[in-house]
């Protein structure tokens, strides 16, 4: 069994301590890695109440097989925790280099817990760990952390980081950790948890080789997955400007939210906020993950005016869509600069920007007087007020402490009509994707583990038509606005994501090279041979065990709903006039994925996926709710 | 066999008329012109090509012009399909991502201003359905399944 050290560190900031974690080598092979494999170490080491924000919450780092192995877009890796901002289980990935530096430095994984009496940096070079103290870091925003950081370890050029910034210390609930200035972990909030941690950054620095099972096998799958990667079009399109290249298909189909979901269709938005828009005007150059042939990253430079940011990442689709389309700031340059305080101080720019489109309306409606909102000018369009409200929001100043905790939170601080405009699922903020104009992303939405998500299943890629797998079950094509059938190819594309997850690759680059090669390469690691049918069952197997572990924490079928909002047909647009038939979706979802009523996993499903250990919990969790 | 298109001549009557009613929008043909490209339209079953230079001064009135059938000038970008593919997706039955993974459509040439326009024709869409009741081709509209 190899592709993994078998080597978990434990480091305990409360008491100092630093220690091997005595993980079950079973876990390997049952869980792979990454967040299905943390979800399994979180059941072992905490309970499911435990307060997010606690000492007494995991946060628990892990890599996959093939993290370091250079095999195409497996430089990813988990950060995963229990979610401050959802209250249910928490994952966020990221991809760089971290995470390959780390597995090089003969660990598959940290486990971090307890709380440092004053700010400390974790520290792990060629496999010591220990704890320094953080001294004048703490303050300091990502990038200036990262640069500090930098010069502290000057002897180790190939270091890598991961910090926060001050919306992580401040505890934010969807505060985000900084991997490297161009990368983040975005979701659900692990900044938040690192900053409850006292912890300011991690620094690795490693260079051991990955042991690899059949090293012939795995550099001729490689080779393969390179080339099929090069040729691919998911790559051709994600290589011209990044993820941006969606932005001017999803006005046309009606993917790309509008004015905080309530409009179908603005002329000018292609022009102002499209891929083509920022290839003519600010995109410098692309950069990659590590070993990664696709190359999504934008570069952009803006050096004069009010939004200069000098050379820094660029906005991505979804950054577009919060930031641009869903506040209606038609103004590249403006969102540019919204996506860089982001990342400089910390935030996920998602439930940044979809909490900020919220206030708007909220405003528009009259539920925010301007004296609340501190004097904020937030009329829609208005890119100045959008970022001076991301500043406090870091801050935690004034109006910004409130927004600070998400819109689900400030939403149920208003009255209940509120809700009619709240866009979240189990309190996460749904990505620019509309479920209107492809109702299997709704359903996955709904049943995604971590909240309203586009990346725990492949459905973006398999219902917008940019792969096609029959030979995991899937039709050739499927129409965007139709319900009828869909959860059969959620649930597949649960399998599927999921396991992508648990290697720790990049779902684009899964697109572009396939299951059979995404498959060779894990099995030319690890000597596992798995058929395609076990490889995705481990995927359905890591939805179970999280959607348990979430039943654990409160989940029930009356959270497994899709926003008001959402169900309100637009009038114009890609989707004019079509909403998700929620129903039959939810219906026919929980017959082929084996829930009950409630919402909880049958008996005879756990016991067919070797999660029989779970049912005397969960029969306890529904005697209680 | 075309579903839709008897031949070359037949396409072109149909497309003549649609592009005609295009270019000369209000709304639609300043937002085409934007683009500023010459796009190749090559059609297979029945074989013919179409031109819409988006680049070079239309004449009064027009954004854009078209030339149907061969023509001198250089394309930025061409995209190539089935006529009968071409008929369903200015009904708004097609998936443009599908339609390229799948290759049926392929495209070469300047694919990212192409893709500029997609936002922008959406709204023909609901205009060609329309187009060919008006020439009388009811028969020839595609209903939604």
């Amino acid at each position: 069994m190899s592709g993994n050290f078998i080597k978990i560190a434990t480091i305990d900031l409360t008491s100092g301590s630093i220690g091997d974690y005595p993980v079950n080598s079973n876990y390997y092979r049952e869980y792979i890695g990454g967040s299905a494999f943390s979800a399994r170490l979180f059941l072992d080491l905490a309970s499911p109440d435990v307060d997010p924000l606690s000492p007494e919450n995991p946060m628990i780092i892990m890599t996959g097989p093939l993290v370091g192995t250079k095999f195409p877009g497996t430089s990813r890796f988990t950060v995963c925790a229990k979610s401050p901002q959802t209250g249910i289980w928490g994952e966020s990935s990221s991809g760089g280099a971290f995470g390959s530096v780390l597995k090089r430095c003969g660990l598959d994984g940290l486990i971090i817990s307890g709380c440092a009496s004053s700010p400390v940096v974790v520290q792990v070079i060629d496999g010591n760990i220990s704890l320094k103290n953080a001294g004048d870091l703490w303050g300091l925003d990502s990038f200036e952390t990262i640069d500090r950081l930098q010069e502290i370890y000057a002897d180790h050029k190939k270091l890598k980081s991961l910090v926060i910034g001050p919306a992580g210390e401040n505890r934010v609930k969807f505060a985000a950790i900084c991997n490297d200035k161009a990368n983040y972990l975005g979701r659900v909030g692990m900044g938040a948890v690192m900053g409850s941690k006292n912890l300011k950054a991690i620094v690795v620095d490693g260079n051991q080789t990955i042991p690899l099972v059949d090293e012939v096998g795995f550099n001729a799958a490689r080779k393969s997955a390179i080339e099929a990667a090069r040729e691919s079009i998911v790559s051709m399109s994600l290589n011209q400007v990044g993820t941006a290249s969606a932005m001017e298909i999803g006005m046309m189909t009606g993917d790309v939210p509008i004015k905080n979901w309530s409009v179908g269709l603005v002329d000018e938005l292609g022009e102002e906020l499209g891929g083509n828009t920022i290839a003519e005007t600010i995109l410098k150059k692309r950069k990659a993950c590590f070993a990664c042939p696709i190359a999504c990253k934008p570069e952009v430079e803006i050096k004069e005016g009010k939004y200069a940011i000098g050379t820094a990442p660029g906005p991505e689709f979804e950054t577009l869509g919060t930031f641009g389309s869903m506040t209606m700031t038609l103004d590249l340059k403006a969102v540019s600069k919204a996506n860089d305080l982001c990342n400089r101080l910390g935030l996920d720019s998602i439930s940044c920007g979809a909490t900020i489109a919220f206030v708007m309306e909220a405003r528009e409606k009259g539920y925010y007087s301007d004296k609340d909102l501190d004097g904020l000018n937030l009329d829609w369009g208005d890119g100045d007020g959008v970022i001076e409200l991301v500043k406090k929001i870091a801050y935690r100043q004034g109006f910004g402490d409130k927004a600070a905790e998400g819109s689900a939170s400030l939403a149920a601080n208003l009255p209940k009509e509120a809700e009619a405009f709240l866009v979240a699922i189990k309190g996460l903020e749904l990505p620019m994707h509309d479920p209107r104009a492809f109702h299997g992303m709704g359903l996955a939405y709904m049943m995604s583990n971590r909240g309203a998500c586009h990346l725990q299943h492949s459905c973006q890629a398999i219902e917008q038509g940019s792969v096609s797998w029959p030979q995991a079950g899937l039709e050739d094509e499927y129409a965007g606005i139709e319900s009828e059938g869909k959860a059969k190819m959620v649930y597949l594309s649960e399998g599927i994501g999921l396991m992508a997850n648990n290697i720790c690759i990049c779902h684009f680059a899964q697109w572009a090279i396939g299951l059979e090669l995404t498959l060779d390469g894990l099995n030319t690691a690890t000597g596992y041979g798995l058929s395609l049918q076990e490889f995705i069952d481990i995927g359905h197997n890591s939805w179970l065990l999280k959607r348990s572990l979430n039943n654990l924490m409160g989940v029930t079928s009356n959270d497994d709903k899709l926003p008001d909002r959402i169900l309100m047909p637009l009038e114009e647009g890609g989707t004019e006039g079509t909403v998700p038939d929620e129903e039959l979706l939810k219906s026919e979802y929980y017959q082929v994925r084996g829930l009950d009523t409630r919402g909880f996993p049958l008996d005879q499903i756990l016991e067919e996926a070797k999660l029989d250990f779970l049912i005397p919990m969960l029969n306890q969790a529904k005697e209680a709710s | 066999m075309s579903e839709y298109y008897r031949d070359a001549d037949h396409l072109f009557e149909i497309y003549g008329y649609f592009l005609d009613k295009v270019l000369s929008h209000e709304k639609i043909g300043p937002k085409m012109s934007k683009s500023g490209i010459i796009i190749k339209f090559i059609y297979t079953d029945p074989d013919c090509e179409i031109t819409i230079d988006l680049k070079n001064k239309p004449k009064e009135g027009y954004y854009g012009t078209f030339y149907l059938g061969p023509c001198d000038l250089k394309e930025d970008v061409w995209s190539k399909q089935s006529a009968d593919h071409s008929h369903r997706f200015w009904h708004g039955l097609e998936n443009p991502i599908a339609s390229v993974t799948r290759g049926k459509v392929k495209q070469g040439g300047k694919i990212t201003a192409m893709l500029k326009l997609l936002p922008v024709v959406r709204p023909t869409f609901s205009q060609f359905p329309i187009i060919l009741k008006e020439m009388g081709y009811d028969d020839l509209i595609v209903k939604k399944k």
